[in-house]
């Protein structure tokens, strides 16, 4: 069954197809959104909130559109509260003299030397040019279609994408490491 | 060469996306000596968080099956539906009372009229075919009717 016919028998009230449209996204929203987050909790809460909100406002996606671009839309502004949420609260424990990084510095589940190291070059990125990469590099997305999931100009997605691949081309020569 | 470096430069100086933009698509994507200095889609696709490397991470559809059977959007019908039948409610006592008003309005001062055009009823003449008549006003008993007419003088 495609995208839309799960959709639209969700929009009849069958709960149960919306778990095949999870099942069909978790990975690459969990992918997406630890690009962007940094650590799997904070991935892992943003997107379930990602798949509430889209089951509650799938009377107003336009079937004429992208699920995944609108999907996406949803997930990168969900991570982007998380972002938020997790500045508030290491300016509140800086404000209680505790160190920040033991409250919100969740490490994996299942910690590889590779994937903190990832994480860690990831970390130069701002959301936006995180988001472009991945779905640049992963989804094969052009600066057109970063720009509708940015809710953006299509010339500011290419600006993003490129000062993105800049910086990890710079990061990658000074560290001297190899992919 | 030489080209490269200039663009690098207008890049630096004007900061604004639309600016940036036009020389990455009209130069830096065509050229490939640009191209070299930024990452290539193999670079990024090693370095980001891939679908496999996620791996096993908690089932993350009960606690979505509890949220999206929370029933929120039908909370919502549910006061919407009560708010409709308020204000249906309250637009029925309204339309009743304004009703009563303008009933109680009119009536009143059609009372006042009526009693002002019996103050003010009278026959100054009546002349008929250009001729003064005489004129007759009659009322029944027991009626509100008033009949009037008038008479030729001979």
């Amino acid at each position: 069954m495609t995208d839309e016919q799960l959709l639209r028998s969700c929009l009849l009230g069958e709960v149960e197809e919306y778990h095949k449209i999870v099942e069909r996204y978790r990975t690459k929203a969990l992918a997406i959104a630890m690009n962007i987050l940094g650590n799997r909790e904070d991935a892992e809460d943003a997107s379930q909130d990602t798949f509430i909100q889209v089951y509650k406002n799938l009377e107003r996606f336009d079937f004429q559109r992208s699920f995944p671009n609108w999907f996406y839309s949803i997930l990168y502004k969900r991570c982007l509260d998380r972002l938020r949420k997790r500045r508030r609260f290491a300016r509140f424990y800086q404000k209680i003299k505790v160190e920040p990084s033991q409250f919100f510095s969740v490490p994996p589940a299942n910690p590889s030397f590779s994937l903190l190291d990832k994480q860690e070059l990831m970390k130069s990125l701002n959301p936006k040019e995180r988001i472009s990469l991945f779905l640049w590099a992963n989804e094969g997305y052009t600066s057109g279609e970063i720009a509708i999931v940015l809710k953006c100009s299509p010339s500011t997605a290419r600006v993003h994408l490129f000062k993105a691949r800049k910086k990890i081309k710079t990061l990658l020569e000074n560290e001297n490491v190899t992919l | 060469m030489l080209r490269c470096k200039v663009v690098t430069f207008l890049l630096s100086i004007f900061p604004f996306k639309f600016w940036q933009g036009f020389l990455i698509r009209s130069h830096i994507q065509k050229c490939e000596r640009c191209m070299s200095r930024v990452a290539s889609r193999d670079e990024v696709e090693a370095l980001i968080v891939q679908q496999d490397d996620v791996g096993d991470f908690r089932d993350l559809w009960p606690a979505i099956k509890s949220g999206v059977v929370e029933k929120k959007p039908e909370r919502k019908a549910e006061f919407s539906s009560y708010w409709r039948w308020a204000i249906a409610a309250t637009g029925i006592v309204g339309v009743f009372l304004a009703g009563f008003l303008v009933y109680n309005f009119l009536s009143q001062n059609g009372t006042i009229l009526e009693q002002e055009g019996e103050a003010r009823f009278q026959i100054n003449s009546i002349r008929v075919g250009d001729e003064p008549a005489t004129p007759f006003v009659y009322q029944p008993k027991d009626s509100d009717m008033i009949l009037i007419w008038a008479e030729k003088s001979l």
